[in-house]
């Protein structure tokens, strides 16, 4: 996988993450500050990734017009659920961004992957070890 | 203060390895790996082992860090298992959750500093640990 690809695939993420945060934010009686500001955050990081894409040459993916996000037993506490999971699915393509040996991606992959975490952090209230990395329980 | 021990460092082991971090050798490394220099990714791990064990000697030392104890201890687990070799001695206490916080900052910023230019696996690992600091220290801010 190239260095495009992995950033091509952030952005298709962030797109998502768009997506997901407007329909969250615009349903959370509480906190809807929280998600408008996280909101803004990803419309950052969406406009970020544009650019080094474009730099390097190669054109966006554009957004789709719409994505799956269950919010069927609409509750508060499953519209937290999904901004938690918008954050750690984002993580991950991060994380993974910067296997790549390329400045500019792993800065704004550090960046962003810091950014994922704190805003996942705010929601669960607790931090995690190892944000964007697939973990699995230790062998005993 | 409880010391930092290498056995109680090493407890958990695993983990590090679970993550997908090379476990014992920095020379099990993918094609891209192969035009950098390991000591850098040694060098750069060690300066952040040395600084994750402050960190949780601190944490150790507050009453109220439970959470970031765990974490603390998982951090250099992981960064063991990626070729850590430096010997610990007991850091300096940290006497309130604001300068934890201000630590973990710190150390979020220097993992960011060594993950530019480490091998790819270290540089995930690395940029992860710095997210996770960045992470904890927002709950110091938040409560």
């Amino acid at each position: 996988m190239s260095v495009i690809d992995r950033l091509q695939l952030a952005l298709a993420g962030e797109h998502a993450a768009i997506y997901g945060y407007g329909v969250v934010g615009g349903r959370l009686t509480s906190k809807s500050g929280r998600a408008l500001t996280n909101l803004n955050a990803h419309r950052s990081a969406r406009d970020q990734l544009s650019r080094l894409i474009i730099s390097k040459g190669a054109e966006p993916v554009p957004a789709d017009p719409f994505y799956a996000v269950d919010i069927s037993a609409g509750t508060q506490k499953q519209l937290v659920t999904t901004a938690i999971a918008i954050e750690d699915r984002l993580s991950v393509l991060y994380a993974e961004l910067m296997l790549e040996n390329d400045a500019s991606a792993r800065g704004i992959a550090l960046e962003q992957l810091q950014g994922c975490a704190v805003r996942a952090t705010q929601w669960r209230g607790r931090a995690q070890a190892f944000p964007g990395l697939r973990q699995v329980a230790p062998t005993n | 203060m409880r010391p930092i021990s290498r056995r109680g460092v090493l407890s958990g082991l695993g983990l590090g390895v679970a993550l997908g971090v090379s476990g014992l050798s920095l020379s099990a490394c993918t094609s891209n790996d192969s035009a950098l220099d390991p000591r850098v990714d040694e060098a750069g791990v060690n300066q952040v082992f040395v600084a994750e064990a402050a960190l949780l000697a601190g944490a150790q030392s507050l009453s109220n860090a439970r959470e970031a104890v765990a974490i603390h201890q998982a951090h250099l687990d992981a960064l063991l298992a990626a070729g850590a070799t430096t010997e610990v001695v007991a850091p300096a206490p940290i006497t309130s959750s604001t300068k934890l916080a201000n630590a973990q900052r710190k150390q979020a910023a220097l993992c960011a500093r060594v993950a530019v230019g480490a091998s790819p696996r270290i540089a995930r690992l690395l940029a992860s640990i710095a997210a996770s600091n960045a992470s904890l220290a927002s709950l110091e801010v938040a409560s």
